[in-house]
């Protein structure tokens, strides 16, 4: 989807509160337009459809992280997501690595980092 | 008459003899008798199975050669100790020993020895029994079962280590986000007001205090539970318990009640920790009802030496397969799942029980049962 140049519209879902507030004011600061939900199921196919790129984790109470990316896809097949998660294993990344669309982004994250990555996959959505 | 003896005696003599002979021959088992001395006189065919001599290799040799060491070395002195005293060290019963073949294999052996005496004559018959293939059996068994209880150690230790970082990173990752706006924010604007900064600073007080509680529950749960055991009055025990909640509990349109029966008086217990188990089984209570409206009900219960004290709620239940009292098993979002893990170790380690009941129509009991009197640990 078309896009001003560095503004982008960014869906975080997260279901830790702190992790969450963190890094959509970190992304509204450099002025970003953020959509925070801490539920998978609440987010609204407008916010995905409006969404540059979907900033989730990779183990959530209610959905894993890899089924609502699965799902986000679903309704729109360009969307990239990164997957923020403390624990990993290979299978987890090989997991990942399997599907081009996600980014593992390990905890505790570095901001920069993150919106890196939220930038280079919004550039190639 | 009398030729007529004899030869009805000699048909009778190899009738036993044949017939024996069949049995000898037949048998599974090794059967092999030696003499007063340890000679053998006699081997069957499965000892010759089993063991790789023919008869003819055996027969008027000393059995020790069927022997590894040390029962080699110490058969005679068996032998001679039992013909001077009378004390059998195998006869009548079934040993497991070690055996040695022709090619020098020592195997696992089932061995029960009998003794046949006519005149001064002795016959000391051993049967026995082959049981390397059993014995190599068992081991594979046991090997398996022990790689298969090394696994599932591993899979525990893979589990809890993927639950504590999981746990101790979500919040460290919260605060160190939170940190990094602070820092972000003061960077970009060294004149930034102070208000600007305080939610996060305020959450970062805030995730250092739950890490603080993680820590502090899983070192809860990693100790051993020791108990200051003293007389707790029942009735005012409970009733603080349920005045500390019944404010929560009616901001949720929840109706908190107790039950308190004449009879159950008071108990012995360590009281910090058993109102830290009631404590979470009242909050349980009422945030599985969540919002009203609903009942939880707190009942206390004697039984000859035990005090049951019973916390219930109406709310929608527990799902079968949800295992309550297993590390890491929580059906609330951001719950550790370790609450009702520490409390079970509580009241076992007062030589209680802990136990879900699932009620009907909905709704959960947890039951505690208590001794009314602990022995201090």
């Amino acid at each position: 989807m078309s896009r001003p140049c560095s503004t982008l519209t960014v869906v975080v879902v997260v279901d830790d509160a702190s992790f969450r507030s963190g890094v959509a004011a970190n992304l509204e600061d450099d002025g970003h337009v953020v959509h925070q939900y801490e539920d998978p199921r609440d987010v609204p196919a407008s916010s995905l459809d409006a969404a540059h790129v979907v900033i989730s984790d990779y183990q959530m109470a209610e959905i894993d992280g890899i089924t609502f990316a699965d799902r986000v896809r679903t309704r729109r097949a360009d969307l990239n997501v990164v997957l923020t998660t403390a624990y990993w294993t290979p299978e987890m990344e090989a997991e990942v690595a399997a599907r081009p669309f996600l980014r593992l982004c390990r905890k505790p994250v570095d901001y920069d980092e993150l919106h890196g990555l939220a930038h280079e996959l919004a550039d190639a959505c | 008459m009398n030729d007529d003896r004899t030869v009805h005696a000699l048909r009778v003599l190899q009738l036993n003899e044949a017939r024996w002979q069949a049995i000898l021959d037949t048998a599974q088992d090794a059967i092999i008798c030696i003499d007063r001395t340890g000679d053998v006189t006699l081997f069957n065919r499965a000892a010759e199975r089993i063991f790789g001599y023919g008869a003819d290799e055996v027969l008027g040799r000393n059995v020790r050669m069927l022997m590894p060491s040390p029962y080699q070395d110490e058969h005679d002195e068996y032998l001679a100790s039992y013909h001077a005293t009378g004390t059998p060290k195998a006869i009548g019963r079934v040993r497991e020993v070690q055996a040695r073949r022709k090619d020098g294999e020592v195997f696992p052996i089932e061995l029960s020895v009998s003794e046949a005496r006519v005149g001064d004559q002795v016959i000391y018959s051993a049967f026995i029994r082959d049981v390397s293939e059993r014995r190599t059996m068992e081991n594979a068994l046991g090997e398996a079962r022990r790689l298969a209880e090394q696994r599932e150690r591993l899979a525990d230790i893979g589990a809890i280590t993927a639950r504590i970082v999981h746990d101790l990173g979500n919040p460290l990752a919260g605060l160190s986000m939170q940190a990094q706006l602070i820092h972000r924010r003061v960077t970009r604007d060294p004149e930034r007001p102070a208000r600007d900064l305080g939610g996060a600073a305020e959450r970062i007080v805030s995730e250092v205090r739950r890490l603080d509680g993680l820590v502090k529950d899983f070192l809860d749960f990693a100790r051993q539970q020791r108990l200051e055991v003293r007389t707790i009055p029942l009735p005012p025990f409970l009733q603080r318990l349920v005045d500390l909640w019944e404010p929560v509990a009616a901001a949720r349109d929840i109706e908190l009640t107790l039950d308190v029966p004449s009879d159950c008086t008071e108990l012995t217990g360590d009281e910090d920790k058993l109102r830290r188990v009631l404590d979470n089984l009242v909050k349980n209570a009422v945030e599985a009802i969540d919002h009203g409206p609903g009942h939880v009900a707190v009942r206390a219960h004697r039984a000859d030496e035990r005090i049951r004290v019973t916390v219930s709620d109406d709310g929608p239940g527990v799902p079968e397969t949800v295992e309550m009292f297993k590390l890491f098993e929580t059906t609330k979002r951001g719950g550790s799942g370790l609450g009702l893990s520490i409390s079970k170790q509580i009241v076992l380690a007062h030589g209680g029980n802990i136990a879900v009941e699932r009620l009907q129509p909905h709704g959960t009991a947890i039951h505690v049962d208590l001794p009314t009197r602990v022995a201090a640990v």
